[in-house]
């Protein structure tokens, strides 16, 4: 065993993954070089001193603010929530709402739409300007207002409760 | 105090078992305050990480699955991204520049390392100069007791990756509290 390998099995020795084999033979090495047994012993020493650090003791008020945050959680997960990321959950929710019945409509239209235009682009143009451009628009702007009310109306709404809703 | 292991607690939470999760809550408040404070440096702020993990075990112990690893590993990681979330807000940096009680620790005219009673070192103020992801592995290895693997886990990366990182860390320490020559280069 060289130096180099030595302080690979050290670093296994700190993971607490050295075998008994490694650890014998890396302990052979050390007899023979004073560098590696003196950086061994200093590394184990200081890796003793670290465990024995023990966690800081919470403060008084911890189980009643824990307490009182456990049960805006259970009225509504969302409120546990950083305000900030209430607004990204609710617009996310709404994408989600948005995304299995609309989209496929959406897409659905948008495939007609095109195919229409592609086979007879006349009769799109023959078509009045409000029947041609507001049928998507309005379609999308409809799904968006819809997704969008639903997300904020509901209180309870995460992504595992709008999942469950969705699969039932 | 119930001698059922962490897992089976977790079982029993997700049954709707409540004294389940106040045993799971009693085992790791301490540990999660323990280190979120190592993470985020402001006891406040700590309380408010460990708060929210523990709330997140609570709504979601459900998706705890044991096969994939220790309940600690998976309590661990969410409170990981907790504190990443926090740090990334840059809050703790407005708490710490307002005067909080970490300050002082921080303060150039305090010593940098004080002697502690049973050590005759301060290994907690050498650690907080670690570099965080040296510092992180090693209080999640040496202080909570995880395994590599769980460390792993909870960090995201290679199980050798966590001994390097463990390894330069105590390695770091060593050389911070003068008990060696510097280990630089080792790999």
């Amino acid at each position: 065993m060289n130096c180099k390998d030595a302080r690979k099995v050290m670093q296994d020795m700190l993971a607490r993954t050295a075998t008994a084999e490694q650890a014998a033979i890396l302990k052979g090495h050390m007899m023979e070089c004073t560098r590696c047994g003196h950086l061994c012993d200093g590394l184990t020493e200081t890796a003793e001193l670290v465990s024995r650090l023990r966690n800081p003791k919470v403060s008084a008020e911890f189980d009643e603010a824990f307490a009182v945050r456990l049960r805006a959680a259970q009225r509504s997960p969302l409120e546990a929530e950083p305000r900030r990321l209430q607004v990204l959950i609710r617009a996310a929710a709404a994408v989600k709402h948005l995304a299995w019945p609309w989209i496929f409509v959406l897409g659905a239209s948008v495939i007609i739409f095109v195919e229409l235009q592609a086979q007879s682009p006349q009769k799109i143009e023959s078509l009045p300007p409000l029947s041609k451009i507001n049928m998507l628009a309005m379609l999308a702007i409809m799904t968006i207002v819809t997704a969008i009310t639903r997300s904020m109306l509901e209180s309870d709404l995460s992504f595992t409760s709008v999942f469950r809703r969705l699969m039932k | 105090m119930s001698e059922l292991a962490d897992e089976q607690l977790a079982s029993n939470a997700a049954k709707g078992d409540q004294n389940a999760f106040a045993e799971l809550y009693e085992r790791y408040k301490a540990s999660a305050v323990g280190f979120a404070h190592s993470f985020l440096r402001c006891r406040s702020l700590a309380e408010d990480a460990a708060q929210d993990a523990l709330i997140s075990v609570y709504l979601n112990v459900r998706q705890f699955n044991a096969e994939k690893g220790s309940f600690k590993s998976w309590f661990f990681a969410i409170l990981y991204h907790r504190c990443r979330r926090e740090t990334r807000r840059g809050l703790w940096h407005w708490r710490r520049s307002g005067g909080t009680e970490e300050m002082a620790e921080m303060n150039e005219n305090t010593p940098r390392y004080r002697l502690d009673i049973d050590t005759g070192i301060d290994i907690r103020a050498a650690l907080e100069q670690l570099p965080g992801k040296h510092r992180t592995a090693v209080i999640l290895t040496r202080i909570h007791g995880l395994s590599v693997r769980e460390s792993a886990r909870v960090l995201g990366i290679s199980e050798n990756n966590v001994k390097q990182r463990v390894f330069r860390g105590i390695a770091d320490l060593r050389n911070m509290l003068g008990k060696g020559t510097s280990t630089r280069g080792a790999k």
